[in-house]
């Protein structure tokens, strides 16, 4: 029989003693497993979506806001940036790629946003893109005739709210009305290519309709990302500014058609940095470092689950010295167990090791117990957490912070047997063989 | 193993102000078996703790086969007892969470002997006692008598060249107490043997017999 034979035949004498004093440990590893995959997944829903973007363009106003109703969806709009900014930075020798954004419009709840076959480009990384086909999960890029979206913003400009219908601008050549869904719009509302759908105006879901109706022909269906352009509804910006309810969005300071924002995808090297310098100086516009801001974001939210985490350890530590205290406490009535040990030849660091050992596999199996119940308790609230934050936490990913924070629970728990190891280290046994009376 | 005390005393207290052994000369030779008798407080368990190195006394030499007890370390003396010395008490002093088996092994195994022929013997033993059956029992789940003969099953487990014992059979019925002496004597081998008693059921069976009195200084 080892050593660890025997600490785990004492505990299984002590079952219920040692199994309350596991749930201790238990609940506090519970504790630090949901705060660590929640700030694991809070990071996730905002650092995964943001990935692939470079720098955002959009009017004067907070950084942070434009990025977030850009590439998260969320929030208004904070306002407009004329088309021309959009046509300028296109022709700058510091870009490779310019997307514009247009938001105003929703299809059933879902986002409408209105933009070119720039989106699609390889040189946007984003979600992935060896090739636009690679964007989409079937159907094809939309296509912005450019013609007809110079005749749509020229006729916005000069008779704003007389745009009428879509392919009402006279002159014009014939409309494409063309969208791309998001996959999550697909799904939940069975759009496929060839369906022909109506957005309606503004951004909250259950908008009211244009005056005049519109019809889009879905001619792709995004490739699945598992970020906010899953929730998406792409259409051509032509057929965007044709629609008469958009007269609105024109700049007053340059009476000329508004986008909320444009993508910006700089050339390798300084040209980043430049064009920060740069478009940050001047007053109309500013440009926002999408990688930065969400950190500064992250940097905030953490501040925020860096206190649940201290608490969870606390937690922990509230544990892991039950464990010392239910050993310490145990140890009166096992000194006679101790001394039967030694007489029987087992040496002093023996006894002191074998208290050592039922402390931590007590940690090693609350902790466990804790880890599980963590997962089990992020996979019974993912949908909860999903419906109010916008993001779904997974529990079944095993994060290196847990495995790290489980081995110093073991760690911990060896410590919390220090003391009455030390204590049944000293214990005298020519006293101890005798029964108590 | 031989086994000499010599000029021993032992007190306890804060100021040792009470002399718990007082031995003047007591030596056995090897393989041979003596029965010490006295009184309660007599000295009697005091003495055995000294043979096995349990308590080192304040003044005194004891040695055990050509070994000078005092002259160890206690880690020395823990490895002298796990392989030399086995121990029967009254109480049995068995470990109630291991199975009747596991107590036979776990004394081997602290003596270095390999898990395997540990297992091997202890089966043997439990044969010879006729409680192979039970071989996975708790102590608790075993009568009286079947305690006392797994005890001594366990202190001479492992071939020990000194064998002491402490009131073996002051828990036991005529028969256990007869049953579990018989036992004592027969696994003891050519080992030397030192029961500590005042059961005139025991004492009677000794031809050495010593008293904790006689043994005094004088």
């Amino acid at each position: 029989m080892r050593l660890d034979q025997l600490v785990r035949r004492n505990l299984r004498g002590q079952r219920v003693g040692a199994s309350l004093t596991a749930l201790n440990v238990a609940l506090g590893a519970l504790l630090v497993s949901v705060v660590l995959l929640l700030r694991s997944a809070t990071a996730g829903a905002f650092l995964h979506p943001s990935r692939g973007f470079s720098l955002i363009v959009g009017p004067k106003g907070s950084r942070l806001e434009l990025v977030l109703n850009t590439i998260f969806q969320l929030g208004q709009s904070p306002g407009l940036l004329s088309y021309g900014v959009f046509e300028e930075l296109e022709r700058h020798p510091s870009v490779q790629l310019a997307v514009p954004y247009a938001v105003g419009d929703t299809f059933r709840g879902f986002r409408v946003i209105g933009t070119t076959e720039a989106f699609f480009d390889p040189r946007f990384p984003y979600p992935s893109a060896d090739s636009p086909q690679s964007k989409l999960a079937s159907g094809r890029p939309l296509r912005c005739d450019r013609a007809a979206l110079r005749a749509a913003l020229s006729a916005l400009v000069s008779a704003p709210g007389a745009a009428g219908a879509m392919g009402a601008v006279e002159g014009a050549p014939e409309p494409a009305a063309e969208a791309v869904v998001g996959a999550g719009v697909a799904a939940a509302l069975d759009v496929r290519v060839g369906d022909r759908i109506e957005p309606t105006h503004g951004v909250e879901a259950g908008g009211i309709a244009h005056r005049d109706r519109h019809l889009w022909q879905v001619v792709g269906v995004l490739a699945r990302t598992g970020t906010p352009l899953d929730q998406a509804v792409l259409i051509n910006l032509d057929s965007f500014f044709r629609i008469a309810d958009h007269s609105g969005g024109i700049v007053p300071e340059t009476n000329e058609a508004g986008l909320s924002a444009v993508l910006l995808f700089p050339k390798p090297g300084v040209h980043k940095a430049l064009l920060l310098s740069q478009l940050n100086k001047r007053s109309a516009l500013q440009v926002a470092d999408v990688d930065a801001e969400v950190r500064a974001l992250l940097g905030i939210v953490g501040n925020v689950d860096r206190v649940f985490f201290y608490i969870a350890v606390l937690v922990v530590v509230v544990g892991v010295v039950s464990v010392a205290v239910a050993l310490y406490n145990t140890l009166a009535s096992r000194r006679r167990e101790l001394a039967i040990l030694r007489i029987l030849g087992a040496r002093r660091r023996t006894v002191f090791g074998m208290l050592v050992g039922e402390a931590a596999l007590i940690s090693a199996l609350g902790g466990l117990a804790g880890f599980l119940g963590g997962h089990l308790t992020v996979a019974a609230v993912s949908g909860l957490v999903e419906q109010s934050a916008g993001f779904r936490p997974s529990a079944l990913v095993l994060l290196p912070e847990e495995v790290l924070a489980y081995l110093l629970v073991i760690g911990a728990g060896a410590l919390a047997g220090v003391l009455p190891g030390f204590e049944a280290y000293r214990s005298d046994v020519a006293s101890n063989l005798v029964p108590p009376a | 193993m031989r086994v000499l005390v010599e000029g021993v005393r032992h007190f306890y207290g804060s100021r040792r102000e009470h002399l718990a052994l007082d031995v003047a000369r007591f030596a056995l030779d090897s393989g041979a078996h003596a029965c010490v008798v006295g009184r309660s407080g007599s000295g009697k368990t005091t003495l055995l703790n000294v043979l096995a190195g349990v308590l080192v006394p304040c003044i005194g030499r004891v040695q055990v086969g050509d070994t000078e007890l005092s002259a160890l370390s206690e880690p020395e003396r823990d490895v002298l007892r796990a392989r030399n010395i086995g121990c029967v008490f009254q109480t049995f002093n068995l470990l109630e969470q291991l199975s009747a088996l596991e107590n036979l092994t776990l004394a081997q195994r602290f003596a270095g002997i390999a898990a395997e022929p540990a297992r091997r013997r202890a089966r043997e033993l439990l044969e010879q006692l006729g409680i192979a059956h039970r071989e996975s029992a708790r102590p608790s789940e075993l009568s009286l008598g079947e305690q006392q003969r797994l005890a001594i099953a366990r202190a001479v487990s492992k071939g020990p060249g000194l064998v002491l014992a402490d009131e073996p059979t002051a828990s036991l019925d005529d028969d256990s107490a007869r049953a579990a002496l018989d036992l004592l004597l027969a696994c003891c081998g050519g080992g030397t043997l030192v029961i500590a008693t005042h059961d005139a059921r025991v004492i009677e069976r000794f031809a050495r017999v010593t008293s904790m009195v006689e043994l005094r200084h004088r």
